[in-house]
């Protein structure tokens, strides 16, 4: 566990923190990265968001832009 | 706590930008989109700039087709009103994108009944008949599919590799974004009333 991280300032958002960011901002000005697993995501997700359970992630990390703010739930 | 993880994984990796959001998707008071990963891309198979405008542009078409349809099936005057403007939004899409590819806009159109986001205009109308649709069922039959619509298309500009297509599918993602918002404002309208 990466302790320094828990404390970086803005680290957590708020549903609706994340959603008035989404509004102000166009569709591919961020990512939203779903973690779940893909039955989670079938039945439901944040519009656009993109699909990485986080078994995977540190295989698929390249799939990700390290340039965008990026939101996970 | 699987997206605090994974959001730890992604700064310890170097990422800066990186928010978790607390809560989770159970607490997110937001439209949804249902659909694995592929759902309602089998319609995009070519891989190829022409067939992606064709399809978007058939897509469209087959939206305002359903607007038109619901609004002959509805009584009520707001609602048809509302049905009216909604198609009016897809000409307007249609239109813009002729003129921003007009080179792909020559040629046939496909026919087709599928509409944003992978649904079937058919199974919809079917669900409101013998019904008439009200205010609130349009407003929310539209978010639905507004929301559909957004989710496919910024799938669809992810997993392709034609640069044009991409921008193609970005400018559809921010136009289904605009809609939603606009039919979120009608629908707090009618919320107030």
């Amino acid at each position: 566990m990466n302790w320094k991280s828990l404390f970086t300032p803005g680290a957590n958002m708020s549903p609706d923190e994340v959603k008035s960011f989404m509004a102000e901002h166009q569709p591919d000005d961020y990512q939203l990265l779903d973690v779940r697993q893909p039955k989670e995501y079938e039945k439901g997700h944040i519009p656009g968001a993109m699909l990485i359970p986080v078994k995977e992630l540190t295989e698929r990390m390249g799939e990700l832009d390290r340039n965008k703010p990026t939101f996970v739930y | 706590m699987r997206s605090k993880a994974a959001a730890q994984l992604l700064l310890a990796d170097g990422f800066s930008n990186i928010f978790n959001m607390s809560g989770g998707i159970v607490a997110y008071a937001g439209g949804k989109a249902v659909g694995d990963e592929d759902f309602g891309m089998e319609f995009f198979v070519g891989g190829n700039f022409h067939d992606a405008f064709q399809m978007s542009y058939a897509m469209e078409e087959g939206l305002k087709q359903l607007y038109l349809a619901l609004e002959t099936l509805s009584d009520d005057e707001e609602a048809s009103a509302l049905l009216a403007k909604l198609a009016k939004f897809e000409d307007g899409h249609k239109a813009k994108l002729k003129a921003m590819f007009p080179s792909a806009a020559e040629g046939e159109e496909i026919s087709t009944n599928s509409l944003e986001g992978g649904f079937d205009r058919q199974q919809i109308l079917d669900h409101f008949h013998p019904r008439t649709a009200n205010l609130k069922d349009i407003i929310e039959l539209g978010m639905t599919l507004e929301t559909q619509a957004l989710d496919l298309y910024s799938r669809l500009a992810r997993q392709t590799e034609d640069e044009e297509s991409r921008e193609l599918f970005h400018y559809l993602s921010k136009e289904e974004k605009t809609h939603l918002h606009f039919l979120s404002n009608e629908y707090d309208t009618l919320l107030q009333q």
